[in-house]
């Protein structure tokens, strides 16, 4: 029972922020539009057949709804209001036949919803082609359409009529959900009332959450790292391999809450002590209230939300100082057998009881995770970063690196080669790393056709889809 | 007279010569439409030709542009779903049916199109390029 109060008090709420009149003035222009929110209207629609006369070509030198050539005694044209909950009053409206040349009606009638009854409110018969105002007092009670009909009884040889109508006004509120096949809007169970139906909501319970989204949309994506930076490596891509999964959780005001991101440490094929972290580029570092499940940081500076200091305008988050504190083997070496990935999960707190950091809510549009921005440090050296290609270095990085051995980079040029070549590839998915010192290209046999392509051969490259995708010997 | 053969055999020979390699270049360039594709040729990573403006992604940012219906009730709102063809949800969010949005989110380069679901509504929207716009009126 309460229930039932709850729901109707929230209809009825729902109505009251409603406008009190239903008006069409067809300025849109276009009648898909108006189609889109709920009027019954349509050229080429044999129940309907009106359309929109746009670029001010109506009767009044503006834009109006028209219906199709009056051409047969068949022929009835209608054009249709959304569902009214209905107040007494006065429906208005102005109208005009053109080129009237037999006996044609015009007749106003209101639908009532569920039963579909029609009830006729006024018949019309035009005498002339002048304009003429109309106002029909109604006493209506409950939801209904109301529905303006033209009806041929009489015509004469070569009749071209066609009405126009324009400006209407209708006591009453709006009830019709576009987004529901235009029926009557039936207010949703909202348990925690954030905004979200319980039906869509992965928090019916928490108005603080509403939705997770994942990048990648399922499993996990790589990071493949070459180490020798600046200077070319062996191009086995697999000195540091990395898997990625983000889990964002956001709230019905589009805010990011928090943010659980798995890392998978996979292949170490490194002597070297390599460390790893990301940016997120769109993140003011005090927009995080904190950061949890990292792996060690020594050598590192890190605040007290967790984030790295000295990025003062995008947050960073360093994953492990080391490597080979957490995989021993280096899980690339064929022959030996490989050892489990090690698992990072890492929590990141944007929003505590709907309150964001001192940095501000950061909207799941601006978070932007796609262009979010990992990069291994090289052998404990803060400074020598690597990134993806084109994806810039962090404020940490030692710039008079850029330049040096066979790097090129510069501006709007990061972390390519003199001859474009990258140091690290970002793969939407599962990627079967090369084993040691296999090259990518002779590994995965379509990886050259994609690159000198541009990409635009061999998208799915990395893939194992066919046969001649790639030489498994040379996978790890 | 020798001469004058000896030459308009000469001239013999290399017409029925010509002919020859013609022949035999056709007949080369004949069969190849029946063979197989030539491998790649595979080569090192240092050695590929690669565009300065090549971006080395395998996924590509999509920036969907919803236009809302600006004459529809405020209270109208649903959760837009961006899906792939096969059903994996890239992107979803709680939409006012009223109201402009800019959403972004990345797809794998290999994804054509998108499933776009909002109440009754749905939608296929072809990747033609990396900005679509959705306005609920087309379905």
């Amino acid at each position: 029972m309460k229930k039932i109060l709850f729901i109707t008090l929230l209809f009825l709420g729902a109505l009251a922020g409603f406008s009190q009149t239903v008006t069409n003035n067809f300025k849109d222009g276009n009648w898909k539009y108006y189609d889109g929110i709920c009027w019954g209207i349509g050229p080429e629609d044999k129940y309907f057949g009106t359309d929109v006369l746009g670029n001010g070509a109506g009767f009044n030198g503006t834009d109006v709804c028209q219906t199709a050539q009056l051409k047969n005694k068949s022929q009835i044209c209608r054009l249709e209001s959304p569902w009214i909950d209905m107040k007494s009053g006065k429906i208005q409206f102005d109208h005009v036949m053109k080129e009237l040349s037999g006996t044609i009606y015009l007749k106003v009638i209101a639908i009532k919803n569920v039963t579909n009854e029609e009830f006729q409110l006024a018949s019309i018969k035009y005498d002339d082609h002048t304009l003429k105002s109309v106002s029909i007092d109604e006493n209506l009670s409950g939801i209904y359409k109301i529905q303006w009909k033209w009806e041929v009884t009489s015509l004469k040889e070569d009749m071209k009529a066609r009405g126009q109508i324009d400006n209407i006004v209708i006591p009453g509120t709006n009830v019709s959900d576009p987004s529901h096949n235009c029926d009557v809007y039936i207010p949703c169970t909202d348990t925690d009332k954030d905004g979200v139906c319980d039906n869509e909501d992965q928090y019916p319970n928490d108005p603080d959450r509403a939705y997770d989204n994942y990048y990648p949309a399922t499993g996990f994506g790589t990071i493949a790292f070459e180490d020798n930076w600046p200077a070319y490596g062996d191009y086995d891509l697999n000195d540091l391999v990395m898997g990625y999964k983000f889990k964002i959780v956001s709230n019905a005001q589009h805010n990011v809450v928090e943010i659980f991101n798995t890392m998978l440490l996979r292949a170490n094929g490194a002597g070297m002590e390599n460390g790893f972290g990301y940016q997120l580029p769109n993140v003011n570092p005090t927009s995080i209230r904190s950061v949890t499940g990292t792996g060690d940081q020594t050598g590192y500076t890190i605040g007290a939300n967790g984030t790295e200091t000295g990025n003062p305008t995008n947050a960073t988050i360093i994953v492990f100082d080391r490597s080979h504190r957490y995989m021993n083997e280096w899980n690339t070496q064929l022959g030996v057998a490989p050892v489990p990935a090690y698992q990072f999960d890492i929590y990141l707190e944007f929003m505590k009881n709907g309150v964001p950091g001192p940095g501000g809510a950061i909207s799941v549009t601006n978070l932007n995770i796609a262009q979010w921005n990992p990069f291994l440090v090289v052998n404990g050296q803060r400074g020598r970063e690597v990134h993806l290609p084109n994806y810039l270095p962090t404020d940490q990085a030692d710039v008079t690196l850029f330049g040096t051995g066979d790097d090129d980079t510069r501006i709007g040029h990061y972390y390519k080669s003199k001859t474009n070549l990258p140091w690290a590839l970002d793969i939407y998915g599962q990627f079967d790393y090369p084993a040691e010192h296999m090259d990518i290209s002779l590994t995965y046999l379509h990886f050259g056709a994609w690159v000198e392509s541009s990409g635009s051969k061999f998208l799915d490259w990395w893939s194992n889809k066919g046969t001649g995708y790639r030489d498994n010997a040379k996978i790890y | 007279m020798y001469k004058n053969m000896t030459t308009m055999n000469l001239i013999k020979k290399t017409t029925l010569s010509g002919l020859a390699l013609l022949f035999f270049i056709f007949s080369l360039s004949s069969c190849k439409k029946d063979l197989p594709p030539a491998p790649e040729k595979l080569g090192n990573t240092t050695d590929l030709n690669v565009s300065a403006d090549f971006d080395w992604k395998t996924s590509r940012e999509i920036t969907l542009n919803v236009i809302g219906l600006k004459e529809v009730n405020p209270i109208i709102a649903n959760t837009l779903y961006v899906n792939s063809s096969a059903g994996v949800t890239y992107y979803k969010d709680l939409l006012t049916m009223n109201k402009d949005y800019t959403i972004k989110f990345a797809v794998p380069s290999t994804e054509t199109s998108l499933m776009l679901k909002y109440g009754t509504k749905t939608l296929t929207l072809p990747i033609t390029s990396n900005s679509l716009t959705f306005d609920y009126i087309t379905q």
